[in-house]
């Protein structure tokens, strides 16, 4: 008896492991997120601040719905350089300076691009008061139109010195400089992971476009002159349009803004933590189910000698508190382990984040701690109920595991699953296919409970590869429908652009029939943020694209105005005439009149403006891509002429589709990544299900011992049940998430094109059988090792 | 009224041991289940061996039947030795050679009653012999009840189940421990009755544990065992000769 104790205490220990792990690996992901969410946040503040060291105030364009145009967002407008000298007059103004950014990409000697996450380009501050964020400075400031300053980390990476040959990638085109010196950025070697390119002032201007302009002007006060006081004194020498922050707000304002693009991040992890969590609930319910049914003869057992119902309830709520709290302690420990390791990862990417150490909200640990307790419990009060419901007499009777027969929703959706699959696995020998359906169908409703856990993640995941596939789908069907390009010369960083001057070398390769700019950028139109609008030659574009124009005209667009996708007029109720607002970043808000409407998008967006409007409503000079129609033979001419053009990809239509795809791929990989922490938690589940059912089989697998059942065998049999298990999470997964995929890609995404992609779908099943066989490993170890005399014997 | 423990030379054998000895435990809390017991089972023999709780009878049939190991001696299953082999070989000599009934009948709910009689030859992957099967059956009764499943069944035709499985693989020996045990008197006369035909009709060799007079008087021969060691015999044991057997080694 003694040993039973043992061995059921041992077994405990582990299943109650099983159920926190479960629980622990949901709450890790909650606290992990908040986490660093913050230590993200405080590192921002952290850059940001340190980026305006030394500056006390900064005169910059006002912007739409107030605030002031970031240094490094790609839309601002200029403010005229006729301003600077009244700025440098006001009293209490130490040193006033101008400058001007944009994006630069530095190449290797190879002529790749460094592995920076973005390239800035920064105009030398020529007054020394800006000067002390460029820390440990080696060699010369630029000086000339030839000469540039470059980060210590891109110098380490490049292998740069001093004195060396450099190109650097302006609008796509490779342009030659010299290394004249070489930077620190604060106490980091470059910029929060990217790259620095840093100019004379004159040089900047002219590379950017930006001549007689700043970007902003940056103020030092005098010693005793506040930072708000010189504002307001700034202030009042600006003309219209132009305004004055102090840099503390100023600095501020961006981290808040690149905080509050970051927290969407956040939102997303707390999404799938949420659904971790939900999983681990379910694992929960179903651990506590298994375990009140096989306690039913102790519990009336205490029922028989005077313990009342309440009591019943309260001990098996004790037990959950009490793995509730463990758990999720050790989730918020497993929470602060994860952050720190994407903190790493981060930083491995090139993102070194400037203060070192986690940021931890108590507030987030404690939401997650709170949700862990909270979760465990409530999921264990269907069973401790349950547990009530026991009647003393059951302790007189043998306590037989129930058959249950009786109908219900589990064994309607179980069964004949479980039937096809244990089919599918008659072939195994020694009957033990047919054994492990049989096993799996004893307790549909314990089955169904398993397998809901692992249908939860593949409903998301299946959902989210039906959404991607129709949306890939349909990118792919509007550029072969009505695109009558044959290359595309495309910019790899959409923030560098092309230059202009590319499209015009283009059209000079021999064989090609044509070329023409397109531009791009995001905008909020008519309310609604994140539209891709397209600047297009109204004259030209026809040639490279059947539009298919249902109302107006292309040619309209000459006179300004916008041309909408009927799907996007449809949508929003806009009809020729519609007067449209269009945000384009912090460049400026304007009104267009709806000119036109056309039917097929091909390899343009919904939105299309002239290039005329869309560089003077955007700021923006360069191009996205240059659309170019030549037969296939003119392909090494192009490829010729695009040589000192690094910053330019020539693609064709499969190409093209591709790299239009291609952030709904990764989009995809990130989903299922962090979904495949539910399918572990869930997997944990089908392990804490096959050991308890095991205990509960402990004489029949020692009787087929016995009999002469091999354990090979015995393993075989627990693993044929979890594949069953498994499979029947899978496949219902499947169905439902192809249900709300097909639904949500209609409803919502507005695809044309609803595209399923079976094969990828019979994959998941296929890895979900995978992961069933390994999810048995432990417990089919555990029943092949079972004591056959301790099995036999009459208990 | 006893005989000799080791067989006359020329007769089948069974199964046999030798200086069987099983220890539990070790130091001073070593107990000595079995103490150097020398028996052999005659083929197509019906042998019952009895003995008060903790005489060893149920570590006998275990050391036997290759569900236990024994300390020292030796155990032969037909001419197979099952001292120091695997746990592989020893499945594998469970599986061919040794059939077994249990006190609880230890049928699988999830499988009908013909496939709880077939199942040992699933595991070993073998054919089922339909002549055979169909004889097993006949013999046991089951014809009408062979697509229910255990649940469906009362206790005593669950035995019967569990009897046709043990025959079916048609092997050197049948261990049935305490097969009576969960009956009622009328449903284990049945049962007894049976495993006397499976050694008189199909010559099959049976062991048979039991602590009841009455079942142990369907035996050919009873072997009594007192402290881990076969202190008497009996052939042709009525349950009177039994009981007064019993009693004797309550004296000692």
């Amino acid at each position: 008896m003694f040993r039973v104790t043992v061995r059921g205490l041992l077994a405990h220990r582990v299943r109650l492991g099983l159920t926190a792990l479960a629980i622990a690996l949901g709450v890790a992901f909650m606290s992990g997120s908040f986490v660093f969410s913050a230590t993200l946040s405080r590192a921002l503040d952290a850059l940001f601040s340190q980026g305006s060291a030394g500056t006390d105030v900064i005169v910059s364009h006002a912007v739409p719905g107030g605030g002031v145009a970031s240094a490094l967002g790609a839309a601002a407008q200029p403010v005229p350089a006729s301003v600077l000298p009244g700025v440098r007059r006001v009293p209490g103004v130490l040193a006033a300076d101008g400058d001007v950014s944009g994006r630069a990409v530095l190449l290797r000697r190879s002529g790749q691009p460094l592995p920076a996450r973005f390239g800035v380009a920064l105009s030398w501050p020529s007054d020394a008061e800006f000067q002390g964020v460029f820390t440990a400075r080696q060699g010369r400031p630029p000086a000339g139109p030839g000469q540039v300053m470059i980060d210590r980390a891109s110098a380490a990476a490049g292998d740069y010195s001093v004195g060396d040959h450099l190109e650097i990638a302006i609008a796509g085109r490779a342009m030659p400089f010299t290394v004249s010196g070489i930077t620190g950025y604060g106490s980091a070697s470059s910029i929060g992971g990217g790259s620095l390119a840093i100019f004379d002032l004159p040089t900047a201007q002219r590379l950017f476009g930006k001549a007689g302009t700043f970007d902003q002007i940056t103020v030092r006060a005098a010693p005793g002159v506040s930072a708000d006081l010189l504002r307001d004194r700034v202030a009042a020498v600006l003309p219209t349009g132009v305004v004055a922050v102090t840099a503390a707000t100023a600095a501020a304002t961006e981290a808040q803004q690149l905080n509050s693009q970051l927290s969407v991040l956040t939102d997303f992890f707390l999404v799938f933590a949420g659904i971790a969590v939900v999983v681990g609930a379910l694992v929960i319910w179903n651990t506590f189910s298994i375990v009140v049914g096989q306690r039913t003869r102790e519990l009336a057992m205490l029922r028989a000698l005077g313990a009342g119902r309440g009591q019943v309830f309260g001990s098996v709520l004790a037990e959950a508190l009490l793995l509730g709290c463990v758990a999720s302690a050790l989730g918020v420990l497993l929470g602060l382990a994860l952050a720190r390791g994407l903190a790493l990862v981060l930083s491995s990417f090139g993102l070194s984040l400037p203060s070192a150490g986690l940021a931890v909200p108590w507030s987030g640990v404690l939401i997650g701690f709170g949700v862990g307790v909270a979760v465990t419990l409530l999921a264990s009060v269907p069973p401790a109920y349950r547990a009530t419901r026991v009647a003393p007499v059951q302790a007189m009777r043998l306590a037989a595991v129930a058959d249950s027969s009786r109908f219900s929703v589990s064994r309607l959706l179980v069964r004949p699953l479980a039937a096809v699959v244990g089919g599918l696995l008659r072939p195994l020998p020694g009957r033990v296919g047919v054994l492990a359906r049989g096993n799996a169908m004893r307790n549909p409703r314990r089955t169904g409970a398993t397998a809901a856990a692992l249908t939860i993640g593949l409903a998301v995941i299946t959902a989210t590869t039906v959404l991607v596939s129709s949306a890939r789908a349909d990118v792919s069907k509007q550029i072969t429908a009505a695109s009558r390009t044959s290359f595309y010369v495309q910019a790899t960083s959409s923030d560098s652009g092309l230059t202009p001057a590319l499209a015009a070398r283009l059209s000079h390769v021999p064989g090609v029939t044509g070329v023409t700019p397109v531009q791009e950028t995001d905008a909020t139109v008519g309310g609604m943020s994140h539209r891709n609008v397209s600047g297009v030659d109204p004259a030209a574009i026809g040639r490279f694209a059947s539009l298919g124009v249902t109302a107006g005209s292309v040619s309209a667009l000459a006179h300004g105005g916008l041309l909408v996708s009927s799907a996007v007029a449809s949508g929003s109720g806009w009809h020729l005439g519609s007067m449209v607002a269009a945000q384009f970043g912090s460049y400026g808000s304007f009104r267009l009149p709806v000119v036109g409407i056309f039917a097929n998008t091909g390899p343009l967006t919904g939105y299309l403006v002239s290039t005329a409007t869309f560089r003077a409503d955007t700021g923006i000079r360069t191009d996205q891509v240059d659309l170019v129609r030549a037969p296939a033979s003119a392909l090494p001419a192009l490829r010729a002429a695009l040589t000192g053009y690094p910053g330019a990809s020539l693609l064709d239509q499969a190409g093209y589709i591709k790299s239009q795809t291609a952030m709904l791929n990764s989009l995809l990989s990130v989903v299922t990544a962090l979904l495949v922490l539910a399918i572990v938690i869930a997997l944990l589940g089908v392990v804490n299900t096959l050991a308890l059912s095991i205990t509960e089989r402990t004489r029949e697998i020692g009787m087929l011992r016995a009999i002469g059942m091999r354990r090979g065998q015995v393993r075989a049999m627990v693993a044929a049940e979890s594949v069953i298990v498994s499979v029947i999470g899978a496949v219902w997964g499947t169905v439902l998430g192809v249900g709300l995929g097909v639904g949500l890609a209609a409803a919502v995404a507005g695809s044309a094109v609803i595209s399923v992609p079976s094969g990828q779908l019979v994959l998941y099943i296929l890895a979900t059988a995978a992961a069933g066989v390994l999810a048995s490993v432990p417990p089919a170890r555990r029943a092949a090792r079972l004591d056959m005399l301790a099995a036999i014997a009459a208990d | 009224m006893s005989s000799p423990a080791v067989a006359e030379p020329g007769v089948a054998i069974a199964a046999r041991v030798r200086g069987l000895t099983k220890v539990y435990g070790t130091g001073d809390t070593a107990v000595t289940a079995l103490d150097g017991v020398s028996l052999d089972f005659p083929a197509k023999s019906f042998t019952a061996v009895m003995g008060p709780s903790g005489s060893g009878k149920s570590t006998l049939m275990h050391c036997l039947a290759g569900l236990d190991a024994a300390s020292s001696g030796e155990v032969w299953i037909g001419d197979v030795s099952l001292s120091g082999v695997s746990d592989r070989a020893l499945t594998k000599v469970r599986r061919d050679r040794v059939g077994f009934v249990f006190q609880a009948y230890n049928l699988l709910p999830v499988l009908s009653a013909a496939d709880n009689i077939t199942l040992p030859l699933s595991i070993a992957g073998r054919r089922v012999d339909a002549g055979w099967l169909s004889a097993v059956v006949a013999a046991t009764g089951l014809d009408a009840l062979l697509a229910r499943r255990p649940t469906e069944l009362s206790g005593g035709q669950q035995q019967r189940v569990a009897i046709a499985r043990a025959l079916v693989s048609k092997p050197t020996i049948v261990f049935a421990d305490e097969p009576t045990g969960n009956l009622d008197s009328r449903s284990g006369a049945l049962v007894l009755d049976l495993l006397r035909r499976c050694v008189r009709e199909f010559g099959q060799t049976v062991v048979m544990v039991t602590h009841d007079p009455v079942a142990a008087s369907y035996a050919e021969r009873v072997v009594f065992l007192a402290d881990g060691v076969a202190t008497r015999f009996l052939d042709g044991p009525t349950p009177e000769a039994v009981i007064d057997s019993m009693k004797r080694l309550g004296e000692g």
